[in-house]
């Protein structure tokens, strides 16, 4: 009885954004599962989920490699060294794909692993350097949307849109080449270009997110939206468009939820709920879902 | 010589790391026929047709379209890709599909105009899918499949139609009908290239034959090219169809 006051209480506060955090945390959360959810659909329909799960993971060495390096926690630095790091495990994804040694899922499960491992590494030895434990680098494994502050959001969301925009202006091209790579490259479209663009707005998404979702679950809030956006529609722009709205509100009532349960980080949070959100499409959605597929096959019967 | 030929083939020669697939290759198409690329497997049909298409470079050699050097960009050339090359579980409509193939004329974000609609729905009355516009694409037959491919080349137009085994695992009706469009084409003055596999309707379909196995070793009107002797000779002791 006492717990469920507890609750309600923190519910109640929650929706009165009593507290700055509070709303800072759930725009930040907003603004990930957005914008994981649009960059997600592309690389989910070119097979390349794996790709965004080792690039979450190469963030983190850069991370701490940043922190070392200006001995600050200001939030650019920290970024751009994730940045930077994301994009080099992508390209050493690339590399090693395309030669003939090592497998490209392989390839994802070094880069994946090696790079994680010196982050985890790199954040050990910050921590147990005398300034080490204020650093909040914790906060980048599992995500803290409630540590962002009014000035970080606003990086954020400029990113976020810019990076919205310019998928929305590839949208069709980006399409094409998804769908059908040879008939894209005979309209003279520059295939590897387009390829490079998508990779590189991954790496940024997932920059943009891991103060929200942290490192280790950010490749989930890029694949499970738009995977259960696809039993929503049977159109790119529909999947789209769903997949968007999902980790839209997977980031909210994640949010939510780690607000109202003391302990819990944003990000865990924010996949439990947008996993519960694919089992719904996956048993309910109109296109190939389980129950459309069994009252179809039950009416050809 | 009145008018320059279509395609022009001049020293081709195309590889993959090792493997040559295409060694020399020179050949002349001219404009306004219907011709069969013929082959065994590898001899290096959907290679030469890559490097018509342009989705990949020659490594020596030159070609040439309407008597001009090709450049990356080739507006009057229109390519229907193997089926196998595309992703069915992709979302996307028929129409969808078939809509790609004004990309050129509509480009990044301008919508689709009744002109540009018009010729959509032109070309899927023209192959007969009209009633299939809202499937998901891998939710049709193979035959349907084909239609729908043949319909994004048919809206986009062109000068020259490139087509790569347009009748694997398509059902009968589905091949004449493709077969209808594609002489349509022909009659229209346009050239279409089609690698075929089939070698017992070659006769009937193709104006003019290459047969190739990795080299040219035999091109020019059907009835002088396909002989007992020169398909012996492109296929290696491996024909499975005598010729009469």
């Amino acid at each position: 009885m006492v717990r469920s006051n507890l609750y309600l209480e923190r519910a109640q506060e929650f929706f009165a954004f009593q507290y700055d955090f509070v709303a800072l945390a759930l725009g930040a959360s907003v603004i990930v599962g957005v914008v994981c959810g649009l960059v997600g659909t592309f690389l989910v329909l070119r097979g390349y989920s794996l790709v965004g799960d080792a690039i979450g993971h190469a963030t983190l060495p850069g991370v701490a490699a940043a922190f070392l390096i200006t001995g600050t926690q200001h939030p650019g630095a920290l970024l751009t060294g994730a940045l930077l790091s994301g994009l080099l495990g992508a390209v050493t994804v690339g590399v090693f794909s395309r030669g003939p040694r090592v497998r490209s899922d392989a390839a994802i499960g070094i880069v994946l692993s090696v790079f994680f491992g010196l982050g985890i590494l790199l954040v050990a030895m910050i921590q147990a350097s005398p300034t080490g434990t204020q650093a909040g680098l914790t906060n980048f494994l599992f995500g803290n949307a409630a540590a962002i502050t009014a000035g970080q959001l606003q990086v954020l969301a400029g990113l976020s849109l810019a990076l919205c925009v310019a998928i929305g202006i590839w949208f069709r091209p980006l399409a094409i080449v998804t769908f059908d790579p040879g008939f894209g490259r005979s309209l003279g479209l520059n295939v590897s270009a387009l390829e490079m663009g998508l990779l590189a707005a991954l790496s940024m998404a997932v920059v943009v997110s891991i103060q929200a979702v942290g490192v280790i679950l950010v490749a989930a809030m890029v694949i499970i939206p738009p995977s259960a956006a696809r039993f929503l529609s049977r159109r790119i722009q529909g999947v789209a468009l769903w997949s968007m709205a999902i980790g839209g509100v997977s980031g909210a009532m994640g949010a939510f939820l780690s607000y109202l349960f003391e302990g819990v980080a944003t990000g865990p949070a924010m996949v439990v709920v947008a996993t519960g959100f694919f089992l719904l499409a996956l048993f309910l959605g109109p296109f190939n879902g389980v129950l459309a597929t069994a009252l179809r096959k039950r009416r050809a019967r | 010589m009145t008018s320059p030929a279509a395609i022009e083939v001049r020293g081709v020669q195309m590889a993959y790391d090792e493997t040559v697939a295409l060694r020399d290759v020179t050949v002349e198409i001219p404009t306004g026929c219907l011709v069969g690329v013929v082959g065994p497997n590898g001899a290096g049909k959907s290679t030469l047709i890559k490097g018509l298409v342009g989705a990949r470079e020659p490594d020596r050699g030159e070609l040439r379209f309407f008597g001009k050097p090709a450049t990356k960009k080739r507006p009057f050339l229109t390519y229907v890709p193997q089926r196998g090359a595309v992703d069915w579980d992709f979302p996307i409509t028929a129409e969808g599909v078939v809509r790609q193939g004004r990309f050129r004329s509509v480009g990044l974000l301008t919508r689709f105009s009744a002109e540009e609609r018009g010729k959509v729905e032109a070309a899927m009355e023209a192959v007969d899918i009209t009633a299939l516009r809202s499937r998901q694409i891998g939710n049709l037959s193979g035959g349907q499949q084909q239609r729908v491919f043949l319909a994004r080349a048919l809206c986009q137009g062109g000068e020259i139609y490139v087509l790569d085994e347009p009748f694997a695992g398509v059902d009968a009706s589905t091949e004449s009908a493709i077969m209808d469009v594609l002489r349509g084409l022909r009659d229209e003055g346009k050239t279409v290239v089609v690698v075929h596999h089939d070698l017992s309707t070659v006769r009937e379909y193709f104006d003019r034959l290459i047969l190739l196995n990795q080299v040219v070793v035999a091109a020019g009107p059907t009835e002088e090219v396909f002989t007992a002797e020169n398909l012996q000779e492109t296929y290696r002791g491996q024909v499975a169809v005598v010729v009469e």
